[in-house]
């Protein structure tokens, strides 16, 4: 059942990332392209660019943390005696699960929320800043999601000594 | 000193040893502090911060070189360099040495990574050195040594990241200022590769083995290295002539190597590059991540006055330039040895910078000191990036560093 929902998870934050990067690349390619051919570059290549980037780099952070590949020093951890990984490997996601749900989450959601009441809009896109700043929640409450799966992942295991710590 | 900075600096180096991811680290030590010093709406503006944070035009150019990087990886641009460093150097004594520190060079100095250098040129490299008698670990650390000088030489993401970082550096001054201290690096590499070369007896056979490595007419091998080379001058000349910003140029850099890798080389098949797409953006989200919470970190350490206080520190401690140079250096060589490249560059450029600059080191100077200080670090365990990416990629369990 968890696997599935990962599985699903990552196709799903996979396609919209690669549509982003495409998307990405070809606004980017076309500033450069109106500026130079047509003399006059369109005023919203800039602005979507940096929405997308917001985006990307967010949707990217929260695929980094299921495939576990954010950086970290295992130094010491990888010393230790495979029952303390274990507790420190809990400890390492319980953290990042309070700061995906806290600050990300609850904190992104709060800044989306003020964002939409003061109406402030992009102003060559015409677009709330609201949805500039909606890729940190959404980002917070996925990596939230699966800092729980994690955890319950963890619980579930019944032979620890062949569990390392996440790296 | 404060309690909310004492507190950051107690999480920060409690959770760096419990394996905590460092984007992580560095977000919760930074709200904690937040908190203890009593900031108003700490959840909301930490969240508008991060984003604010990423929301610079020259930052797109990270999330680019990456995915140029991955681009020129797969498709089959290494091997064409390696013929064409094998046709420049490959009949010396301790040829393959210089080859693959010269392939290493222009690898990463194209694709702007050291780690693709190291896995895409030491992917082709090491096994061909380990076969003529090479010493496998001296393989493994010359190639992850010469990798580094890619982010020296232009284009490199890390000079991105300083550039924002520093904010008012010029990225084109930083890709300038990086060719000849790179190209230099380089050289000794080679140099330090050839003497090892010599002592130990490496690589005594390459005369009758060189063919191997190169079959082809050499204008052919050139031919076909050209278009990749070509890389380099697309970004460096359209930056410099005003063509493109820097950004634009790595988008540029992304249509030449998806060009290269997908239509002329055709090593990368349409199938396959979803896959490669989303590796690129993963890698994006680790950097970027970085990136958001450092910045809403120096925010908190200017807001308290933090740099003045080191640089009062640093400049109490001499009034000798060359003193606190040399001081920053070592500091610099340390923190490269525990941290990686781009969180390193991220916490230390505003901590330093103010200090370089105050002993009239000019900023984009500066850049180039941290980067070539942390490119070492890039080489030593415990954390050594492009090290253990060597030994990975040269199936090795334990390495001597021997440069």
């Amino acid at each position: 059942m968890w696997s599935r929902v990962k599985h699903i998870a990552r196709l799903l934050l996979g396609g919209i990332s690669v549509a982003t990067f495409g998307v990405l690349v070809v606004v980017v390619l076309l500033g450069v392209f109106t500026r130079h051919v047509m003399q006059d570059q369109v005023r919203w290549s800039e602005e979507l660019a940096r929405l997308l980037l917001v985006w990307i780099s967010f949707l990217g952070g929260a695929i980094a943390y299921i495939d576990d590949k954010h950086l970290g020093v295992d130094l010491f951890v990888s010393r230790l005696d495979p029952a303390a990984a274990r507790v420190a490997a809990i400890f390492c996601h319980l953290l990042v699960l309070g700061f995906g749900f806290f600050v990300m989450g609850v904190g992104g959601t709060r800044i989306v929320m003020d964002r939409f009441d003061s109406g402030q809009l992009l102003p060559a896109l015409q677009l709330n800043r609201a949805w500039f700043y909606l890729a940190i929640p959404v980002s917070g409450w996925l990596i939230s999601l699966f800092a729980v799966g994690n955890l319950i992942a963890f619980s579930r295991r019944n032979n620890p000594a062949s569990e390392g710590a996440p790296s | 000193m404060n309690l909310g900075i004492a507190i950051l600096l107690a999480v920060f180096a409690a959770l760096l040893t419990l394996n905590v991811p460092i984007a992580f680290v560095l977000g919760i030590a930074t709200v904690l502090a937040a908190f203890a010093l009593g900031y108003d709406n700490v959840l909301l503006s930490f969240a508008a911060d991060m984003g604010n944070g990423l929301d610079t035009f020259a930052l797109l150019a990270i999330p680019f070189f990456i995915l140029a990087g991955d681009l020129m990886g797969a498709g089959g641009l290494a091997t064409r360099l390696i013929d064409l460093a094998g046709l420049l150097l490959g009949r010396f004594r301790g040829g393959l040495a210089m080859v693959n520190s010269l392939t290493c060079m222009l690898f990463g100095s194209i694709s702007g990574s050291a780690a693709a250098a190291v896995s895409s040129v030491g992917g082709t490299m090491i096994p061909e050195m380990n076969r003529k008698g090479y010493d496998r670990d001296f393989n493994i650390a010359l190639t992850a040594s010469a990798a580094t000088t890619g982010m020296l030489i232009p284009p490199s993401n890390v000079m991105i990241v300083y550039a924002v970082v520093a904010s008012n550096v010029s990225i084109g001054a930083l890709f300038l200022a990086g060719v000849f201290p790179g190209l230099l690096t380089g050289l000794f590499i080679m140099l330090a590769a050839v003497l090892v070369s010599r002592r130990k007896g490496y690589g005594g056979d390459d005369m009758v083995e060189k063919t191997e490595v190169v079959r082809r007419p050499w204008w052919q091998v050139v031919w076909r290295a050209l278009p990749s080379l070509a890389l380099v001058f697309f970004v460096l000349g359209g930056i410099l002539g005003g063509w493109f910003t820097p950004t634009e140029a790595s988008a540029v850099a992304v249509l030449w190597a998806f060009l290269l890798a997908v239509i002329f080389y055709r090593e990368v098949p349409l199938r396959a590059l979803p896959k490669l797409v989303v590796g690129s953006a993963r890698t994006t989200g680790i950097v970027m991540l970085l990136v958001a919470v450092s910045t809403v970190m120096s925010g908190l350490l200017t807001k308290e006055q933090i740099p003045q206080a080191v640089a009062d520190a640093l400049l109490g401690l001499s009034s000798n330039p060359w003193v606190i140079l040399l001081t920053i250096n070592v500091i610099l060589l340390a923190v490269g040895v525990f941290m990686d490249m781009t969180p390193a560059v991220l916490v230390f450029t505003p901590i330093f910078l103010p200090v370089a600059e105050g002993i009239g080191i000019d900023p984009v100077h500066f850049g180039i000191i941290l980067i070539a200080n942390l490119c070492i670090g890039l080489c030593t365990p415990p954390v050594g990036s492009c090290l253990f990416l060597g030994c990975s990629v040269g199936h090795s369990g334990s390495v001597n560093l021997c440069l």
